[in-house]
């Protein structure tokens, strides 16, 4: 085959290629992804049956343990006063605390929001919070 | 010591910039007086960092709560070798070591090519001190490590290390992932300044080759101790959760790996010109991309990095990098071009060629998964998170064809591959890969996991490609010299380190990704609420719930269980015993006051988790409790109150003394002694009644095959970077060649 002709048989078939990889990814991310809601976004947004990522702050006084396993805490959006109650069973990770920024998958269980079991995740605190109080 | 370490600082700023204009004066005027001075420079700037980051060291372990971050991540309490790790765990003293290690590197490499790359040079100083300096800017002026309180406030005790940060990989870790990020920029530096000069052969490359490999080492080993820490440390039970700040530190490294393999093609054949030069100022910009994300809480991550001020310089010089990298590589283009064209499709050259651009496209999907919410939140006005679950069908598969090109690669010729070739080459590693597949197929259910069988067949090629290429070149060695097999391996890798190094990080990738599938794909994960006597299996064993155990010290109170681990057993028959794990959570005294006197003990914020783990060749039984704090809730609230009011009834009494002589009263009377046994008190009551406790249990198989593989890379590595000996040792007698080539016929 003529050297030109080879060399744009290839690139085509890479341009295909990497252009089959770009839709899926555009595709899947789309289809797949779960929004993620502010506490106000979620009471102004969820359906019932649907599922969604809910990011906020947990509300100080708000945990209250049910049993070992089960708990229902409030999450506030930092932006507003607008809270959402949350009732989670599942893993707690170490760090949960009031006043510290988590992520819960919950589904929207016609009115009332339940945490999927395992899948609150919370900001790690330590690191690399703003100086307070400090003179230089 | 703390205006010394700000005054430090500031000279530190200096020296880059006076950094940044020698050497590029020099290199305009020609004058290498100014070029030599712009590299001493860099030394004095190694040394001075190294003093300032030794300062706020001797802070951390003389307990100097006047500096801020002392006050902020330590305390007298906590144990002096995580005094020693707890300046890289803030903001502060992260950018500091940053400078640090970038000079460190930094004067290392000019060191070694003071004598050549003297026109390059100048401008991959200017370019190493600029970001240096960058550092160094917000070191002194955004996050000072050197802030003080004023002697009125300073505090008598620090807020102490967050407990999930005391683990000896953090002594490790950060510094390992700073290395990398800042070893990084000297590829990317060296770079810019062949693109500069129009010096755009291999010679930049060959000279700093081995600071990439140091990156690439540095930077996999830190991610490496990062998966490891998670895995015994943060309770959730795995090794990668797809975070985006552990995707940060995978992108660049995945970049930097596809430049150590497409150099080759431009030191052998001089093609790839504007390829390699493009990954390595990709590589170098998406280190201080990732740097971005970690510290400007764009993306929510489990990494908390929120609270931060640092986003908005870090996007210009992100600009600043992007931009300058494309018009460079524009402007240069003619000079990039390449010498020489892929013969066959059926060559090595092809064969790095796609294992690059499979690569890329790796970090392509990370990147946009990673970014999703973001460009979501930009088109749509909602944040939608794909999350973790979104990478399986893109990575995998591309790992997938990464193993298999891994594998043929090495085994495939320069230029074009002859059917003799391929035939000679590649009929045992398939042939035992299809061995594998059948014994797979036949004896366990890895069937019904297509993806992970897939990795175990390919990985199985990849192995015994490497295993055959490793026995070629031995029993050429042998051939020559009549050295016992192992003397003639280790003779054989010594002496061609670049080549075995590498083909031994490829044998580790293998072994890796067999115990990524393998834990990944048939991992059981349970949870369980038990009390004692209480059992539960999984996955074919039985988790039986002995005791619960609590003690107090010091520093913490710690809740947790015993549990015996069976297997086998049923209709009356007791199982065999496999294990007894004890996993525990710590709880560690809050510093808030509103805590309460006996609460503060009992702070869930302040908690971490002891998992108890029996990790072996075949899989790893992992298990961790969550304690049921609730069941002592009221002699926590009544302990506070009674203890509440007896303090103020002794402050009462003592309100004419000093503060001191008030502490001494309260001390004598037996408070501390008495609040410390109603604590003691208290922690019994959970061994005493033994309340019902949640469990996570995981068996997950060969676990232990990951750590093995990352250790096999990492010595890859480091066998490809170890400078080889001198070229004449090398020689062999003719006679001896000869030899070998009939061996290997």
């Amino acid at each position: 085959m003529d050297p030109n002709r080879k060399r744009a048989v290839r690139l085509t078939v890479a341009l295909t290629a990497a252009l089959v990889l770009a839709t899926a990814l555009v595709y899947v991310s789309f289809s797949a992804g779960r929004d993620e809601f502010t506490a106000t976004q979620l009471l102004n947004r969820a359906k019932p049956g649907g599922q969604y990522i809910l990011a906020g702050t947990v509300v100080d006084g708000s945990v209250v343990h049910i049993n070992s396993s089960t708990m229902t805490f409030k999450v506030i959006d930092p932006h507003s006063s607008k809270t959402v109650a949350v009732r989670y069973s599942g893993l707690v990770p170490d760090p949960f605390a009031p006043g510290r920024a988590v992520m819960v998958t919950v589904n929207d269980s016609g009115g009332s929001f339940v945490g999927q079991e395992n899948s609150l995740t919370t900001k790690c605190p330590s690191k690399y919070q703003t100086a307070v109080g400090a003179s230089d | 010591m703390a205006q010394l370490g700000r005054a430090i600082l500031l000279l530190d700023l200096g020296v880059c910039l006076y950094a940044v204009v020698a050497s590029i004066y020099g290199a305009r005027t020609r004058q290498s007086d100014w070029v030599d001075s712009g590299r001493r420079a860099v030394y004095c700037l190694a040394g001075l960092s190294v003093i300032a980051f030794t300062i706020l060291e001797i802070a951390f372990i003389r307990n100097d709560f006047s500096f801020k971050v002392v006050a902020d991540t330590s305390s007298t309490t906590i144990p002096t070798f995580y005094k020693l790790t707890a300046p890289w765990s803030s903001q502060q003293g992260s950018l500091l070591l940053w400078v640090t290690l970038s000079s460190l590197w930094s004067s290392l490499v000019l060191f070694i090519t003071r004598k050549r790359l003297r026109e390059i040079a100048p401008y991959a100083t200017a370019v190493l001190m600029g970001m240096a300096g960058f550092f160094a800017a917000l070191a002194a002026f955004a996050a000072n490590p050197f802030a003080t309180f004023t002697p009125a406030l300073t505090p008598t005790n620090g807020a102490g290390l967050d407990p999930l940060l005391m683990h000896p990989s953090m002594m490790f870790h950060p510094p390992m992932l700073y290395s990398g990020y800042t070893l990084m920029a000297i590829p990317f530096a060296f770079a810019i300044g062949a693109l500069i000069t129009g010096k755009l052969g291999s010679e930049w490359i060959r000279d700093t080759r081995r600071f990439a490999l140091a990156a690439w080492l540095f930077l996999g080993v830190g991610i490496v101790l990062g998966a490891r820490w998670s895995y015994t440390e943060l309770g959730w039970g795995g090794y990668w959760g797809w975070d985006a700040v552990e995707n940060a530190a995978l992108m660049p490294w995945l970049m930097i790996t596809a430049f150590i393999h497409s150099i080759q093609i431009q030191e052998k054949r001089g093609m790839l010109k504007v390829w390699n030069v493009s990954l390595v100022l990709l590589a170098g910009t998406l280190a201080i991309f990732g740097t971005f994300l970690v510290r400007s809480g764009v993306l929510d991550s489990i990494h908390a990095f929120g609270a931060s001020t640092l986003g908005v310089p870090f996007v210009i010089l992100l600009a600043i990098m992007a931009i300058g990298s494309i018009s460079l590589v524009l402007y240069r283009r003619e000079g990039l071009r390449t010498e020489h064209r892929i013969d066959s499709l059926l060559s090595r050259e092809a064969m790095f060629l796609l294992q690059n651009l499979v690569l890329v496209a790796m970090v392509f999907v990370i990147f946009w998964i990673t970014l999703f919410p973001l460009i979501s939140d930009a088109i749509t006005g909602t944040k939608v998170s794909v999350g973790p679950p979104a990478f399986t069908p893109f990575i995998v598969p591309l790992a997938l064809i990464l193993v298999v090109l891994a594998g043929a690669g090495p085994m495939i010729s320069w230029r074009r591959a002859t059917v003799a070739n391929l035939r000679q080459h590649f009929i045992f590693p398939v042939a035992f890969a299809f061995l594998v597949l059948i014994l797979l197929l036949v004896l366990t259910d890895a069937a019904t996991k297509p993806l992970a069988l897939a990795m175990f067949t390919f990985g199985s090629f990849l192995i015994a490609s490497v295993t055959q290429e490793m026995y070629r070149g031995t029993a050429a060695r042998r051939a020559m010299t009549n050295d016992a097999w192992p003397v003639a391996w280790l003779a054989l890798v010594r002496r061609n380190r670049r080549r075995y190094g590498g083909y031994m990080a490829h044998f580790g990738l293998a072994v890796m990704l067999i115990g990524v599938a393998a834990s990944s794909s048939f991992q059981h994960s349970r949870n369980a609420t038990l009390t004692p006597g209480q059992s539960v299996s999984n996955d074919g064993y039985v988790f039986h719930y002995v005791r619960p155990i609590a003690t107090t010290t010091a520093e913490r109170v710690s809740f947790g269980a015993v549990i015996d681990v069976t297997k086998g057993g049923g209709g009356g028959k007791p199982g065999q015993q496999v294990t007894t794990l004890r996993t525990e959570q710590s709880f560690y005294p809050s510093t808030n006051a509103s805590d309460g006197i006996i609460g503060r003990f009992f702070d869930s914020s302040n908690a971490d988790s002891t998992i108890g783990l029996d990790a072996g060749p075949l899989r790893d039984i992992w298990s961790v409790v969550s304690a049921n704090l609730q069941p002592l809730a009221k002699d926590i609230n009544e302990g506070d109150k009674y203890f509440a009011g007896y303090l103020n009834s002794l402050i009462k009494d003592s309100q004419h003394m000093t503060v001191a002589q008030q502490n001494a009263y309260i001390s004598s009377k037996g408070f501390w002694t008495l609040r410390n046994e109603a604590v003691e008190g208290i922690v019994s009551q959970y061994t005493k009644h033994g309340y019902p406790v949640e469990f996570l249990l995981i068996v997950a198989p060969l676990v232990t095959w990951l750590w093995v593989g990352a250790f096999i890379i990492a010595l890859g590595g480091l066998i490809s970077m170890w400078p080889a000996p001198l070229a004449v040792r090398r020689r062999s007698p003719s006679v001896a060649r000869s030899r070998a080539a009939r061996e290997l016929v």
